[in-house]
């Protein structure tokens, strides 16, 4: 009996200890860097914006990268232009719907072909995007920085940072953003590029 | 005499407008409300945008500047026309 006990402890140790040094880092940056810009090149019209109404997690093991997991939101609402117009015209039923479709949300399900070196990992997250309801699997590549300790020298609180950089085009027809409508104004492929800090305060 | 000043009105207005429009940045697009400095976070070597409230006059200056325009030429026109019947 004494012995199924400590094997199948042992089992449970093998098994979770991966997850236990899994860090959770929270994407909502009290200091407000985190931004995504998007432009949008059309032969008539160049438009770039910021959404920097982010948040989420993300749960990094520096140990084994290629498990990391999480949750990427953007409030649609967030984003913004130079034209108030625009943005308008950007919030309305025929473009993002931010009354119905107040977020744009990223699940990760983890990075394959990752490549280490130091603290920085880089490699292709996957993972599903949902934009205006729409979901589509989106495999995009990607950067992370895990600056350890970092946050005290940061916030003064004693902590972790991840950061996460990526830079990739999307399709706003494959979203149904208006698909097919006024390309020659407004770009059908959305460059977008994500600055991101994660972070993970320790527990006292 | 007025012909002549409605003339050099229409000019002015003309000239204005693309003045403004160029001390605005010249811009291609329509007008602005703002526009964004470049920062770096120290710590994460993040780039961010920090916004300044600013109004750049767009393409729509130009447009309403030579509206005026015209219709101040063809005033002047009609003033011409006007004080020659008189």
């Amino acid at each position: 009996m004494k012995q199924a006990i400590l094997s199948l402890l042992a089992t449970a140790t093998i098994v979770f200890a991966p997850l236990a040094s899994a860090i959770d880092f929270d994407l909502k940056d009290p200091k407000g860097v985190n931004n995504i810009v998007f432009l949008l090149d059309a032969p008539l019209e160049s438009i770039n914006g910021t959404a920097t109404g982010i948040s989420g997690n993300v749960s990094f093991d520096p140990a084994a990268p290629e498990s990391t997991s999480g949750k990427l939101v953007v409030a649609v609402e967030s984003m913004s232009v130079a034209n108030p117009k625009m943005v308008e015209h950007i919030m309305g039923a025929r473009w993002m719907d931010a009354a119905k479709h107040p977020e744009i949300v990223y699940e990760l399900n983890g990075l394959s072909d990752v490549k280490k070196s130091g603290n920085k990992v880089s490699g292709t997250a996957n993972g599903t995007m949902t934009i205006k309801g729409v979901s589509k699997e989106l495999a995009i590549p990607v950067s992370l920085s895990y600056l350890e300790g970092k946050l005290a020298d940061r916030q003064r609180t004693p902590g972790d940072i991840l950061v996460i950089r990526s830079s990739f085009s999307i399709s706003r027809s494959d979203f149904d953003v208006n698909a097919g409508q006024q390309e020659d104004k407004v770009a059908d492929e959305i460059e977008l590029r994500l600055s991101l800090a994660g972070i993970a305060p320790k527990k006292s | 005499m007025k012909a002549l000043g409605t003339r050099i009105a229409a000019v002015g207005v003309m000239l204005l407008g693309l003045l403004t429009w160029i001390y605005g940045g010249a811009q291609i697009g329509f007008y602005k409300t703002y526009y964004s400095v470049q920062r770096v976070d120290e710590i994460t070597e993040l780039e961010y945008q920090e916004r300044v409230e600013a109004f750049l006059p767009g393409i729509e200056t130009l447009v309403i500047a030579f509206a005026a325009f015209v219709v101040l030429l063809s005033a002047s026109v009609i003033l011409e026309r006007r004080s020659e019947n008189a």
